[in-house]
């Protein structure tokens, strides 16, 4: 493809050829999607399969889905458009055009394993993947879903690294020392459902989601804005001086300014947390971003590898920002119900 | 005990105009709003007419270069200032209610991507304005209005194909009624552009002829674009400030059908799952809704697949109609006009008409409202969205209570 000559993707960061045939009861009408949609493919069928929601067992109009996307398609969308350019009308490819709609992951994952709840594709910065799962959060606490199933997919294009690049370097000659990392790609996802059904269906609990916060912090410095928000997040759910066990720092703009910001707002609770950066592993994975950092930080929770709550960070160019609250118990206390 | 969600503010941009009053007027005259695209050039499609905003105005924005802004974020913003003034809110009291926001767009500010794309092609990598690649992204219209206004948090930005802004509406509906907030902004938005014109014209959807919805004779839907904004108040709230109430959201329904990518589920199961449990969530049997605004695209598939689903979950008697058939298909905005047009439907109890409709077709089966119709006792009323994907969205609407 011309495009791909003209500015070739950066090779760091990028998912192998996955074969689906091993995630796929049936593959087949999956294999011309796209990438994103085949990385949410992969992912779900891991978090299904994990969480023991047996495909025909459960009652799928009450399994929900949120998929949190920055991009989505772009490869697809700039090959569709690309046509149409260069060849008219006649060129444009239905097929390409219909992979290239932002819901078209959400459209082909429900196809594939029958989610016949609600299920929303949310589009943000690098913190849509925390969206995702306080939206998901919300269809739980409003009765509409048993389970639901929160995903961040990605996927590298020519065009994402141009403009990221490019606006890049005009950001640090402005803001010294906040480079960001090249974009990654992938998917991630997890299962979330209130204790009692996992109890019903004799699963094992892994962690509690104790708290998300989405906010925007246009109008204050970055690091200020961050340490406030900590500070009042930590403060609503009785965990002010809780010791937190890990800190997963962003992996999209603003990373030093958050990482001061967030142990300005931990206050003594920060003394001796790990603060872990996957960027170094996953680059940039904007929609799949938060997604990736949770099950890092569930992970570490619940092999017992952390001890103390986790705090998952994340934020955008635009200056979004996310901060979600793992595990951990308020004064020693049980962690707080869902 | 869930606390009542009630309407105080909506605003409107479509073709036959912005602001209530114009659409309002020509939509209970039948007017067609379809014209020929001046946008992009249509040479090469075998349609070339769509309910494009003509005239837009464009508003003054303090934080941005207006100029620099997509289509999108201007159609946003002018239904936005009509649903605030309407509202009797000053902005910045908005603002510090710390409203929930939740959009829905199908593809955003997708013009600035085709301008960004086209450069990148045309002229290299190092002539594409990058802020163009930004500016089209789905979130950033949200963003945009958010940082104008000083409203804080971020938008919520849901992008379920056509049912986008039905499902936004119901999110924040469902925020506002168990106490996340008191105020929420909600709408949906989608502006014209080539990449979808093309995209709908590729899969063969685009009428050639007049969109006729549920006609025996119908071949396609047509294009339109625009916004509807509404903001959303828990009961209380809004009596407590003396806000005029224009209606209330009394019940959400959504489903997926897991079927098709482009194509609805034929029996219509999904659709008819989202207007169940909405109808279950509001508490109302199916013989007390007086009006549905359909779907009703104009294409053979979504209107027999909704006729089924209607049929089997409200009978064959309610009146029925497609406000499309004038307006055109808005995508992501349709779900959040619709609901503006069902709510003046119940404010002035007069049934707006799914025109062009001549022929029926016995797939469909319903009761449609050919001309605008007086209906004296309507009180409840249903609005439908599906989508790409096998998204299923319905609302449901009771009439304005008076000053509460």
């Amino acid at each position: 493809m011309a495009l791909l000559k003209g500015y070739p993707v950066d090779p760091r960061f990028c998912v192998p050829d996955i074969s689906l045939e091993d995630s796929l009861e049936n593959a087949r009408p999956f294999r011309r999607v796209a990438n994103v949609t085949k990385f949410a493919l992969a992912a779900v069928a891991m978090a299904i399969r994990d969480a023991g929601l047996t495909p025909g067992r459960e009652d799928r109009s009450r399994t929900g889905m949120v998929i949190g996307v920055t991009h989505g398609a772009l490869v697809f969308s700039s090959q569709y458009h690309e046509g149409l350019l260069q060849d008219g009308p006649e060129a444009a490819s239905p097929m390409l055009f219909a992979e290239s709609v932002l819901n078209a992951p959400a459209g082909n994952v429900a196809m594939a394993f029958g989610i016949r709840g609600p299920v929303h594709t949310m589009i943000g910065e690098e913190s849509v993947g925390a969206q995702a799962l306080e939206v998901a959060l919300a269809l739980l606490r409003s009765g509409s879903v048993d389970h639901c199933i929160v995903v961040g997919t990605e996927e590298k294009s020519p065009l994402i690294n141009n403009a990221y690049e490019r606006m890049e370097h005009v950001a640090s000659r402005a803001i010294p020392g906040e480079a960001t990392p090249p974009p990654g790609e992938g998917a991630a996802a997890i299962v979330v459902e209130c204790a009692w059904e996992a109890i019903r269906r004799r699963t094992s609990l892994r962690v509690p989601v104790v708290s998300v916060r989405c906010c925007h912090g246009a109008r204050e410095g970055m690091e200020d804005f961050v340490a406030r928000v900590v500070k009042e997040q930590l403060t609503s759910v009785g965990m002010r001086d809780v010791k937190t066990g890990h800190v997963i720092l962003p992996t999209g703009r603003y990373r030093e300014a958050v990482r001061r910001g967030a142990l300005r707002g931990l206050g003594a609770g920060w003394c001796g947390t790990s603060c872990l950066d996957i960027a170094p592993v996953v680059g940039n994975p904007f929609g799949a971003a938060v997604l990736f950092q949770v099950s890092v930080s569930a992970a570490l929770i619940s092999s017992g590898d952390s001890s103390g709550a986790g705090l998952i960070l994340s934020s955008g160019i635009e200056k979004t920002f996310s901060s979600i609250l793992l595990g951990g118990s308020p004064d020693g206390a049980e962690a707080p119900p869902l | 005990m869930y606390r009542r969600v009630v309407i105080t503010g909506m605003g409107i941009v479509t073709t036959h105009g912005i602001g209530k009053p114009a659409n309002w007027s020509r939509i209970l005259a039948g007017e067609s709003g379809f014209r020929p695209i001046s946008l992009f050039d249509t040479s090469g499609y075998h349609t070339h007419t769509g309910g494009e905003v003509t005239n837009l105005p464009v508003a003054e924005w303090k934080r941005f270069r207006a100029s620099r802004l997509d289509r999108a974020s201007h159609l946003l913003r002018l239904a936005f200032d009509e649903a605030v003034e309407e509202s009797g809110w000053a902005v910045e009291n908005l603002s510090s209610s710390a409203p929930i926001v939740a959009l829905g767009t199908t593809l955003g500010g997708m013009a600035s991507g085709e301008r960004y794309h086209e450069a990148y092609l045309r002229k290299g990598p190092a002539r594409a304005l990058p802020s163009l690649l930004f500016d089209h992204l789905a979130h950033a219209q949200g963003l945009h209005l958010m940082e104008e206004f000083g409203i804080p948090g971020v938008p919520r930005v849901f992008t379920n194909a056509c049912a986008s802004g039905t499902n936004a509406i119901g999110h924040a509906f469902r925020a506002v009624r168990e106490g996340e907030s008191d105020v929420a902004v909600c709408g949906g938005y989608d502006p014209l552009c080539e990449f979808v014109f093309a995209g709908f014209h590729s899969l063969q959807a685009l009428t050639t002829d007049l969109c006729r919805p549920f006609d025996r004779d119908r071949s396609g839907m047509a294009l339109g674009e625009g916004a509807g904004v509404l903001l959303l108040e828990a009961r209380d709230h809004a009596r407590r400030r003396g806000a005029a109430v224009l209606g209330e959201v009394i019940g959400y329904g959504e489903s997926t059908d897991a079927f098709h990518m482009t194509r609805p589920d034929p029996e219509g199961r999904g659709a008819a799952s989202a207007m169940k449990s909405a109808l279950e969530d509001a508490e109302v049997e199916p013989g007390a809704v007086g009006y549905i605004n359909a779907h009703g695209t104009g294409t053979g598939f979504n209107d027999a697949m909704e006729s089924a689903a209607i049929l089997s979950v409200m009978g064959p008697e309610v009146p029925v109609s497609s406000t499309k058939s004038m307006i055109g298909h808005l995508l992501g905005g349709a779900g959040a006009v619709e609901a503006i047009l069902t709510l003046l439907a119940l404010r002035d109890r007069r049934l707006p008409p799914n025109v062009n409709y001549a022929h029926p077709d016995p797939a469909c089966a319903l009761r449609i409202v050919t001309a605008t119709e007086a209906a004296p006792s309507l009180a409840v009323a249903v609005s439908n969205s599906f989508g790409f994907g096998g998204s299923n969205a319905t609302l449901v609407f009771r009439g304005p209570l008076g000053s509460p």
